[in-house]
């Protein structure tokens, strides 16, 4: 059984205003575990930023309680919650003329003294926190010369060097290409395993947090959150209910999204797996559904050939996927 | 501390020591450069009149250059950190303007209010004018603390800062056509800015001042170096923001009011001097620019005051035209830079 790190009580999250306040997220109840990966998924403007902000203890909760470790996070000082929770943020740093090694060394500042001097126990830390991530080739390179993907790397070293329990990471794979994206994730996921650290993060990335992520939260302003595990949430069909519109539909099978194609035709798909698959999919995006029964298309494929019969018409054969379809809507 | 640092600090160093006896040596009057090693160690009996001059005016002139630039540096370099802006200056945020308002009123009421032309007044006008800048300067200061405490973006700081700027030249416009012209001359006079009008006692005061304010910007480098990251990043390792950005720009603020209550306004020192460090120290590490933007600071300013009074020119250059001569296009070729290495990246 994971211990639960962070336990949150009837919370409201929001802005106090001088005369109103203003409400994002009513009423959450949850516990975030160590140990394990935590997912917010949710469309813009749910409040996951704002849920955020407000376990980072950068907002104070309009209601309710966040207990962190025992502790209500409003009883932390300053230093204490530095030493608690580590933050990696969307916004970009403008930062030059330092180096990557300098800027992972600004997180032992919790640890540090008045001059903010690194002793040889804090370069230790900073160089661990460069092993687990993977950047010793960058160490030496300036902020500004480094990509996306490298900074948001730099940012989880710096949080890691921090050497916090806990670790909030605001959309850590927006802006990232795809492998970037996959990289940044399973290296999250490592430190859960190996560290034991409680990693909750928010993003967009909906297909890649059901693969890796131990749990998910759901946001929406009007449903509020559902928490469960990837399958469990799509078991109870809540997974659907939050990301299907008009256009995409939840593959049950396969355990991720897929955009509804809408269907004119239909032939008779037969052949050799996997090259079978490949081409229903490909059927699908231009409109064609395919069927087990007889038809007046059907296709029969094999490793070298593709070959298509049609009534009324000669059979031809085809080596290519494209000039198969052009001839069938020719 | 690299190996480079080190050397690159020894090698400002001595050029400052260069520059120092260059400013004693040379001026309007001309003395022969051993007399004036000589007088500088009071080691002969040497002219009176050149014992005088090097003495009563162009040592302490020195020293004044060496102790404003070092202070507009720093004031320089702590706002473009607080506000994360290149071109965050003491100038910019109107500090600069809140002390020349505070001089215009009292040199240009003086004549239409009470009577007498402050210019005529002797030492009582030049501390009347001191207390006006030094009050001007707080007060601006004051505001924009106040104001920095509400408002969330530092761009919004920024532009309330050139607005204040704005509104206080406007003042001065008005009070201006009130006054005599005898009193707008003194005020024009104060606002070229000058190394040289601070004498006596006033001189030591100021240097005085000076000496205890700037180890004091030593006491915020870690703060400095937190904010770096955006105040979010600097929160969460546990710095207490508003504390921090209370402290950065009334410490500078300070500065910027002593100086230019003595100096009057000196525009682009504190601007360019702390790009000309980062360029020179390839490093945005305030342990590191903190004592080269005293070092760096001290040296421009005598740089500038040396071209203001190379021989065979009467009388002295405004300074403020020499720093604005000499800053800009240091700030314009670092920026010029930045951009090249953005594109090469």
């Amino acid at each position: 059984m994971k211990q639960p790190t962070i336990k949150i009580e009837s919370l409201s999250t929001g802005y106090r205003g001088k005369n109103n306040v203003t409400i994002v997220a009513h009423n959450i109840n949850a516990t975030i575990h160590g140990g394990e990966l935590t997912c917010l998924l949710g469309p813009n403007g749910a409040g996951k930023s704002t849920l955020l902000r407000t376990l980072s203890a950068f907002l104070p909760p309009v209601e309710g309680s966040i207990t962190i470790m025992g502790r209500n996070l409003r009883d932390y000082s300053d230093k204490e919650l530095a030493k608690a929770i580590g933050v990696v943020l969307t916004e970009k740093t403008d930062l030059r003329n330092m180096s990557v090694e300098d800027l992972i060394g600004l997180g032992r500042s919790p640890y540090t003294g008045f001059w903010g001097n690194l002793h040889d126990e804090d370069r230790q830390k900073v160089a661990e926190a460069i092993e687990m991530v993977g950047i010793e080739p960058l160490k030496d390179r300036m902020i500004q010369t480094l990509s996306d993907g490298e900074r948001q790397k730099v940012m989880i070293a710096k949080a890691l060097a921090q050497e916090t329990p806990v670790i909030f990471l605001d959309e850590p794979t927006a802006f990232l290409d795809f492998p970037s994206k996959v990289e940044i994730m399973q290296l999250l996921r490592n430190l859960t395993r190996t560290m034991g650290k409680t990693i909750f993060l928010s993003t967009h990335d909906l297909e890649l947090a059901i693969q890796i992520a131990d749990t998910i939260w759901l946001m929406d302003r009007n449903k509020g959150v559902s928490i469960g595990s990837p399958e469990d949430l799509a078991i109870q069909g809540t997974l659907g209910e939050y990301f299907v519109r008009k256009g995409i539909k939840f593959d049950m099978e396969r355990g991720m999204f897929r955009i509804e194609n809408e269907y004119n035709r239909c032939v008779r798909l037969t052949g050799e797996e996997p090259i079978r698959s490949l081409i229903e999919k490909a059927l699908n995006r231009n409109g064609i559904s395919v069927i087990d029964s007889a038809s007046d298309i059907a296709i029969d494929v094999s490793s070298d050939r593709i070959k298509l019969e049609q009534k009324d018409k000669e059979t031809v054969e085809f080596t290519s996927v494209s000039e198969m379809l052009n001839s069938l809507f020719q | 501390m690299r190996r480079s640092v080190i050397s690159n600090m020894l090698i400002i160093s001595a050029l400052i020591v260069v520059l120092f006896l260059l400013n004693v040596a040379l001026g309007s009057v001309n003395i022969p450069t051993r007399a004036a090693w000589n007088i500088l160690w009071g080691t002969a009996d040497q002219d009176p009149i050149w014992t005088n001059i090097i003495l009563k005016s162009r040592v302490p002139q020195t020293l004044v250059a060496i102790v404003a630039g070092a202070g507009l540096a720093i004031s320089g370099l702590h706002m473009q950190t607080v506000f994360r802006n290149p071109l965050a200056g003491p100038s910019v945020l109107g500090i600069c303007s809140g002390a020349s308002l505070g001089v215009a009123f009292v040199v240009l009421l003086s004549g239409s209010i009470g009577g007498v032309a402050l210019s005529r007044m002797g030492f009582a006008g030049d501390i009347a004018l001191t207390v006006g800048a030094i009050a001007g300067a707080l007060a601006v200061m004051t505001l924009i603390v106040y104001v920095s405490q509400r408002v969330k973006g530092n761009v919004t700081l920024l532009i309330i800062g050139v607005m204040i700027g704005y509104v206080a030249n406007a003042i001065i416009g008005v009070l201006k056509y009130f006054s005599v012209e005898e009193d707008i001359r003194a005020y024009v006079v104060w606002g070229l800015g000058s190394f040289s009008r601070v004498s006596g006692n006033q001189m030591s005061l100021f240097v005085t001042m000076m000496c205890v304010l700037l180890p004091l910007s030593f006491l915020l480098v870690k703060t400095l170096n937190l904010l770096l990251l955006g105040d979010q990043y600097a929160r969460n390792l546990g710095l207490n923001i508003k504390l921090a950005r209370l402290q950065v720009i009334s410490y500078s603020g300070i500065l910027v009011a002593v100086v230019t209550a003595y100096c009057g306004p000196i525009n682009f020192l504190g601007l360019a001097v702390p790009h000309l460090c980062r360029a020179v120290f390839r490093t945005s590490d305030h342990r590191i620019l903190t004592p080269a933007c005293v070092l760096m600071g001290a040296l421009f300013a005598l740089a500038c005051s040396l071209i203001a009074r190379m021989p065979g020119i009467e009388g002295a250059l405004p300074v403020n035209s020499v720093t604005a001569l000499v800053g800009a296009p240091v700030v314009i070729s670092v920026l010029f830079r930045r951009r090249k290495e953005d594109t090469a990246e």
